[in-house]
């Protein structure tokens, strides 16, 4: 509890500090750094296998070492980078200080959290790591990773057709991390609803902090049926239980489709509130349709429990019951359609301050259009039962969880890391980032679209030269590694500016912000506020900044 | 630097309440959990042709029925020890807690005699997996109930607790009333509408 | 959009596509040019100027909200209606379930009644490649080896499929569709009508080590070069075929020939063969198509 005070006096040695905190702040800057290097890594994987793409009949990895990757890459990128970077990193720092608390409610247990979250990811990875140092110096094969794809579909995943340790570790993994994002989420929901600042209604909540309950929710709602599934399928593995012995296989999928449907706006709900702060502040104007934006957020983590079998039109389910997916997926178009307007107007009239979190904001907008657009597509029975696990599928959702997510975390951390650190990171790197980020982007995964509609399917090792899918699998393979140019430059912008010390001061405020994290020193204070600060608008720290005027400045409404 | 212990102190009505709020949180990711099992429940016996399939003997309902009467006693002592704290009343929060705490002690030995009665186990087939399966999370959150009444207890005789600081009563309370609810749901769908 | 479709359903759903396809082009094109407008119009121009304070417009909200609604409301009755046009679709209101557990008379009634069929040939995935069954000509091939599925033109083929292990799927994109294939049930797909040509198609749903090889290769024939590739065929399985029937018979040609009928016509000896001059002539061209 927040109550427990760490006398001064008693120092502590860094380490030890770092790994007993149980301030929100630096529970948040272990969660974003080991994000990070999960980042990294799957995304190294990316590269792997985008490589093996590159050309048909190409043999840079085995086949074997091509499926662990592609598993590994999509589960280290959902479970541990892009869910734990937004709501365990930028959720852990921002929402207590945007909500004007000292803490999270439970702080020994959001630490408990991380540690947990540490623990599973560790478990999920160290297996893989091993098998593949083994497999490379020639130990032999200790059967330590997971082949079985992100969505470990049955009976593939069952001991019959995987009898690998791996697969094991990996659901451990994977229940382990869903413990700890259920306790997290658990945290977030009593901290919003207990410890906001006097006069913080809920429609003064800053989008950020919004889009991370919503998530919440989604996550207390979505995550513990997937463990329920995944220890049934652990146990049936293990245990010699029978439950996915004679059910019809789409048990699995409905119980693994219901967590994991909503898991993407999870992924993709907190990044919009990143750059749903960003715009307003870079265009100096109040965000537009402010309810209509919380509204939508609420109707999309709503109609995301009714959308899971939309992933199941080829599965064979009851085609009435298909019916009903297919129009709660294309309805889930429109609120998302409504933010993408209200983005869009908040820019439109404003005083656009073009500096690199604006610019990764636009990013966001541009591409996840497109991903949102190819989803009503694929909402559409007919068309998804041609493009079903075909590259347009993974074009798709890389143009929603990168083209969206990711975008929104740069987004987030070039705006944000000053707050953290106290120094600025380099415009001018930044947007070099961005603009290569922008184009490797699209040059990896337009390409896919296309491969899709020529019938590649997704998750084959290699393909044959007679398919005509050789020019835009180059292309893609291009812009791969493109991105890891660009990500390079986020690594050097940081360890230069920021590590190095060589970026300007920030200050409390760089960005004229509207929240309350602006309102604090950079680096914030332990305790974040001397005196918790009483909020009258949506934009507290513009309404000090123009206490003064008179004009139509006022952010009241 | 300014130290923690100088912090203005926060007037939230709220903050002693975060202990019930965050109890009731939880127990909606408990239920959720229960949910997806009951889910598979449901999804096996619909695809099946008889449930419990055929050469699988219902299991007696004798075990089940004390285990809902002791169930129901240890809510009623739960329900005593949690007016008794808001009263200030110590007598009433020790002996209703270990009361309860005993009842669950109790429940858990019925379950483990109900589970060697049993005419099938998990790896009979799927009906048997899953009936286990939801038998032996429900009799895991038991457990953890009697532990979070130990540490009830135990503040109770430190005289930590009182009607000003209960919420850990409170959250107690109110996820073994959770634990209650969920043993009627199970007792019902496993037992008697089998 | 989709590439080289040929049978009605391929058409059907990329028409589909191509009428979303319009619907996402401008869309597209009004999100991308009201962004890049806005962000090329609205930069700062002095460091202290202040824009309108402009909070939101209810109408504005309620036109992209009601506008979008419209569309995908629009989408969703043209996707049902495109759907009930499929092969073995059933109607709108009681449409055919097209997988069903082995052994369910019921639903393998309710499929033979979806659609009339010429012909039906049984499919087994397995981790890595597939077995085809063809059930009236007593015909049994694979996908190994590069085995190709050989189908008369012009006919409807109704494809029976299981799985003896994991999951596959069976997708042929020029033909439009794609089923997943399970252990324990039977998936049906229909191939419309196809015309002559070659067509290619790979498993669909990740199925362990060698996903990637799991390769079908269709070859759509004449009903002429359809028969004398199943006589071929039938000769190549020797006793376990018929001929005309007879299964003594079949086995006797192989074993008499004590070569197949490739290489009886390869060697231009036909005699023992008991071939009929108009199918070595068929055979002959046939074979030529091979090479």
């Amino acid at each position: 509890m927040a109550s427990i005070s760490i006398p001064l006096e008693k120092r502590r040695s860094a380490l030890v500090e770092w790994l007993t905190t149980v301030d929100h702040k630096k529970i948040g800057i272990v969660y974003m750094g080991l994000a990070f290097t999960f980042f990294i890594f799957s995304g190294l994987l990316a590269l792997a296998i985008r490589t093996q793409l590159a050309a048909p009949g190409m043999t840079v990895i085995s086949q074997e070492f091509y499926n662990q990757a592609f598993t590994m890459h999509g589960t280290g990128m959902i479970f541990l980078f892009t869910i734990p970077f937004l709501v365990g990193g930028f959720g852990n720092y921002f929402m207590p200080i945007q909500i004007g608390a000292r803490d999270m409610a439970f702080p020994k247990m959001n630490a408990f959290s991380l540690w947990l979250f540490v623990f599973a990811g560790f478990v999920m990875e160290f297996g893989f790591m091993l098998s593949m140092v083994a497999n490379a110096t020639g130990w032999g094969n200790l059967g330590l990773g997971s082949a079985a794809s992100w969505n470990a579909y049955v009976p593939y995943s069952t001991r019959a057709f995987s009898p690998q340790a791996g697969m094991d570790i990996w659901l451990i993994g994977i229940t382990l991390n869903g413990i700890s994002g259920t306790l997290g989420a658990v945290n977030i929901l009593v901290t919003v609803y207990s410890l906001r600042a006097p006069g913080m209604s809920v429609w003064r909540l800053p989008m950020f902090t919004w889009t991370l309950i919503t998530t919440a929710v989604m996550i207390l709602l979505a995550t513990p049926v997937l463990t329920a599934g995944l220890m049934m399928l652990t146990t049936d593995r293990n245990f010699n239980t029978q439950f996915f012995t004679t059910a019809d296989p789409r048990m699995w999928q409905h119980v693994f489709w219901f967590y994991s449907h909503p898991a993407v706006y999870i992924m993709v709900l907190p990044a919009m509130g990143v750059i749903s702060e960003i715009l307003p502040v870079f265009s100096r104007k109040p965000i537009f349709g402010l309810k209509a934006l919380m509204v939508s957020t609420a109707l999309i983590a709503l109609l995301g429990f009714t959308t899971w079998a939309h992933h199941m039109f080829v599965s064979g389910v009851n085609p009435l019951i298909q019916r009903f997916f297919m129009f709660t997926t294309m309805l889930i178009a429109v609120p998302t359609g409504v933010k993408i307007f209200n983005w869009i107007f908040t820019m439109w009239g404003g005083s656009l301050n073009m500096k690199t979190p604006l610019m990764m904001s636009i990013g966001f907008i541009s591409t996840f259009t497109i991903g949102g657009i190819t989803g009503v597509f694929l909402g559409m029975i007919p068309v998804d039962q041609q493009l079903h696990n075909s590259y347009y599928v993974v074009s798709h959702f890389h143009y929603v969880l990168f083209g969206g997510s990711v975008f929104g975390i740069f987004g987030g951390l070039y705006y944000w890391l000053p707050k953290i650190y106290g120094r600025m990171l380099s415009d001018k790197i930044g947007k070099v980032q961005f603009w290569l980020m922008l184009f490797g982007f699209n040059l990896t995964f337009f390409p896919q679209y296309i491969l899709g509609l020529l019938g590649m399917p997704r998750r084959i090792a290699t393909y044959l030269p007679d398919r005509g899918w050789d020019i835009p699998n180059l292309l893609s393979s291009i812009g791969a590694f493109t991105i890891a140019f660009s990500v390079l430059l986020f690594i050097i912008n940081f360890v230069i500016y920021i590590v190095g010390r060589k970026g300007e001061v920030a200050g409390d405020d760089p960005w004229e912000g509207n929240t309350l994290e602006w309102m604090t020193q950079s680096p914030p204070p332990e305790y974040n506020f001397k005196t918790i600060p009483v909020v009258h608008s949506e934009r507290p720290l513009w309404d000090i900044r123009h206490a003064n005027d008179n004009t139509n400045a006022h952010g009241k409404h | 630097m300014e130290g923690r212990h100088k912090m203005q102190p926060i007037h939230d009505p709220m903050r002693k309440n975060l202990g019930l709020f965050g109890a009731i949180v939880f127990i909606v990711s408990e239920s959720m959990f229960f949910m997806g099992l009951f889910l598979v429940w449901f999804y096996l016996r619909d695809a099946s042709q008889a449930w419990p399939p055929l050469g699988i003997a219902r299991p007696n309902i004798a075990l089940p029925v004390l285990n809902t009467v002791i169930m129901a006693i240890s809510t009623i002592a739960m329900i005593v020890a949690e007016r008794g704290v808001a009263k200030n009343n110590q007598r009433a929060l020790i002996n209703g807690t270990a009361i309860a705490a005993a009842m669950g002690l109790l429940f858990m030995t019925v379950m483990i005699m109900e589970f060697s009665s049993l005419g099938f186990n998990p790896t009979t087939n799927a009906f048997g997996s899953s009936f286990v399966m939801v038998l032996v999370f429900h009799v895991l959150r038991v457990f953890a109930g009697v532990v979070i009444m130990g540490v009830v207890l135990v503040r109770a005789f430190l005289g930590q607790l009182n009607g000003s600081r209960r919420a850990l009563v409170q959250a107690c309370a109110v996820y073994w009333y959770f634990i209650a609810s969920i043993w009627l749901i199970v007792f019902y769908f496993l037992y008697i509408r089998l | 959009m989709l590439v080289n479709t040929v049978t009605a359903d391929a058409i059907a759903i990329n028409s589909l596509y191509n009428i979303a396809l319009f619907f996402a082009v401008i869309v597209f094109f009004i999100v991308q040019g009201l962004l890049l407008f806005s962000a090329y119009k609205y930069k700062r121009k002095k460091a202290d100027e202040l824009p309108a304070q402009n909070h939101g417009n209810m109408k504005l909200e309620l036109f992209w909200t009601i506008v979008p609604a419209l569309i995908v409301i629009m989408l969703f009755f043209l996707s049902a209606n495109t759907l009930s046009q499929l092969s073995g679709a059933g109607t709108q209101a009681s449409p055919i379930h097209n997988v069903h557990k082995i052994g369910d008379d019921n639903a393998k009634r309710r499929i033979e009644d979806a659609k009339r069929t010429d012909m039906i040939i049984e499919i087994s995935g397995r981790q890595w490649f597939w077995q085809y069954k063809y059930i009236k000509d007593g015909v049994n091939h694979s996908s190994q080896n590069d085995g190709e599925l050989v189908i008369p033109e012009g006919k409807v083929v109704r494809l029976d499929m299981n799985s003896k292990d994991v999951l596959h799927a069976w997708w042929v994109p020029s033909f439009g569709g794609m089923l997943y294939v399970n252990p324990g049930e039977m998936s049906y797909l229909w191939i419309d009508k196809p015309p002559r040509g070659s067509y290619i198609g790979q498993c669909n749903a990740y199925c362990g080590l060698q996903h990637a090889q799991m390769i079908s290769r269709i070859k759509v024939v004449s009903q002429a070069e359809y028969d004398t590739w199943v006589k071929l065929k039938k000769a190549e399985q020797g006793g376990v075929a018929t001929e005309g029937g007879n299964a003594e018979r079949g086995a006797q040609l192989y074993v008499d020939g004590g070569y197949t009928y490739a290489e009886a016509i390869a060697k231009g000896d036909t005699k023992n063969t008991g071939l009929q001059a108009q199918e070595v002539a068929d055979l002959s061209a046939y074979l030529d198509t091979l090479k």
